[in-house]
């Protein structure tokens, strides 16, 4: 009862700060009045014009978003496919982990941007908006996989060993299961890092679709209002998929105490 | 009678950071009858849970003999119930699931034996309860019914108690007491109270403190189920007290 009356008190908070928000640059582009500060009216305006024309090539809007939407989910699927087996082996195998820390610990800190020129000199096509967005959505996978392995409880291995249970049995019932909330959590993260490499990795993909395209291209032809649409757009996309994901871990994991909201 | 366990002359060390040998159990030997209910007792730290360890096969001794039903205690082999001090269930897992969890392990699960071993503990009703949903006792039942499930030839049992008030525990005694006369399996209980020890044994196993050996046995052929202020209870309470009072005087 209680939960339910906070989580609308803090639906109505935020309600009234967005309002706010809205009102306040509505005020400022009315001060500024520049037709390189869009207002939120012209922002609404210019998604309407861009849901029901399409972009000045006639590319609807909602082909913008599935473009965007599936690079972003396969390059993260492609995450998840690496990520979660080597982090299993690098968290079972503490000498396999530092082995290669060397190469992974600096490789993760080169931002996914600074890919850019390599991508464009060595991939082609769908390739390049692989790699930039799998290597936003690996390493949180990699290494949420890692520490969720390593917090398995030793007690848990030997009540499995003493019903008998052989290796595999031990890795995909204890260890797993008991990483699993991390991984979720890991490819909370990665995925929201994928998505939010989704510019940059338009910026070489030479597909004409995309909002990280779209934005690219309003942004050249100095239409601030398209442009903002699609920031929006990645913004609330983004926030979306994180909101489904929390739900799916608030339903998959509720033997955790606590999930975080 | 049938001997159930075997432990000839296990001695087990572990090397420490200085490379010294630190033995913590010499020379042990003992055996276990067939239904029997043994408690070992010993000062903190003694080794008791290495040796009920090597009997269970997690660890190896250094050297001796441990056979269960005849051959080395193999748990791929020898189905083998193990209730652990630390809190062992699975937390994403319910209770009916923690129960099965040997049976699907061995491949052998069946419904009903979960049912079963539920209904003897006293769970109906608590199937769908996590861990985390359940109390301190309620916990060790679940703990004792997924040892239980596979019908195990021996029941090894780690100071299952050590963690829980006065009363509950006291509740798990004569719940233990009850099993046991239904069931009749072997068991081994490692504890550090001896009132709980000569309640529930037909035998004590009083241990040294390290290296652990076996300093005393002592019988107990009270009538169950035991009155823990009849004065025969009491007299073989402080036999081991005492005894266990030589190897720690500080008791």
């Amino acid at each position: 009862m209680k939960f339910k009356r906070e989580t609308y008190k803090s639906t109505l908070n935020n309600f009234a700060s967005l309002v706010c928000f809205i009102l306040l640059w509505e005020l400022l582009s009315i001060v500024v009045s520049s037709p390189f500060f869009p207002g939120p009216l012209d922002v609404i305006k210019a998604f309407l014009v861009l849901l029901v024309e399409g972009d000045i090539e006639g590319i609807s809007l909602l082909s913008h978003i599935t473009a965007s939407v599936s690079r972003v989910l396969l390059g993260f699927s492609l995450a998840v496919v690496t990520g979660i087996p080597l982090g299993l082996v690098m968290g079972l195998r503490r000498t396999v982990y530092g082995s290669v820390k060397s190469i992974l610990e600096p490789l993760r800190f080169i931002p996914p941007i600074a890919w850019i020129p390599l991508a464009i000199i060595l991939l082609t096509g769908y390739a390049r908006y692989m790699l930039i967005i799998w290597l936003g959505a690996f390493f949180p996978v990699l290494l949420n996989t890692i520490t969720g392995v390593q917090t398995t409880n030793p007690v848990l291995v030997d009540v499995a060993k003493v019903f008998g249970a052989d290796k595999k049995t031990i890795i995909m019932k204890i260890v797993f299961s008991n990483a699993l909330p991390e991984i979720f959590a890991g490819m909370r993260i990665g995925l929201g890092v994928g998505w939010m490499c989704i510019v940059a990795a338009e910026m070489i993909g030479g597909e004409m679709a995309g909002l990280g395209w779209l934005i690219l291209k309003y942004g050249e032809l100095l239409d601030v209002a398209s442009m903002v649409v699609g920031m929006v757009l990645i913004g609330v996309i983004g926030l979306l998929m994180n909101e489904a994901f929390l739900r799916a871990e608030k339903n998959l994991f509720r033997w955790r105490k606590e999930v975080t909201l | 009678m049938r001997y159930k366990v075997e432990v000839e002359n296990v001695s087990k060390f572990f090397v420490n950071p200085n490379g010294e040998k630190l033995y913590v159990l010499k020379n042990i030997s003992f055996k276990v009858y067939d239904g029997e209910f043994l408690c070992f007792v010993g000062p903190s730290g003694c080794g008791k849970t290495t040796l009920l360890r090597i009997i269970a096969g997690l660890e190896t001794p250094s050297s001796g003999k441990v056979t269960v039903e005849g051959s080395p205690p193999n748990p791929s082999r020898i189905r083998i119930g193990f209730v652990f001090q630390e809190e062992a269930l699975f937390p994403w897992r319910n209770v009916w699931n923690n129960i099965k969890f040997g049976l699907e392990v061995r491949g052998a699960y069946e419904a009903k034996m979960v049912k079963d071993t539920i209904r003897l503990v006293g769970l109906e009703g608590f199937e769908n309860y996590y861990p985390h949903q359940l109390s301190g006792g309620m916990r060790k039942r679940v703990a004792i019914a997924r040892a239980l499930a596979v019908n195990p030839s021996i029941l090894l049992m780690d100071e299952p108690f050590g963690d829980l008030d006065a009363q509950t525990r006291w509740i798990m005694h004569k719940e233990l007491f009850s099993i046991h006369e239904k069931l009749k399996k072997t068991t081994i209980l490692v504890t550090h109270n001896v009132e709980e020890a000569v309640y529930l044994a037909d035998r004590v196993l009083v241990l040294t403190k390290r290296p652990a050996t076996v300093k005393k046995e002592v019988f107990i052929r009270l009538e169950r189920p035991r009155n823990k202020l009849n004065s025969q209870f009491i007299k073989h309470r402080e036999e081991i007290i005492g005894l266990l009072r030589e190897e720690v005087p500080e008791i």
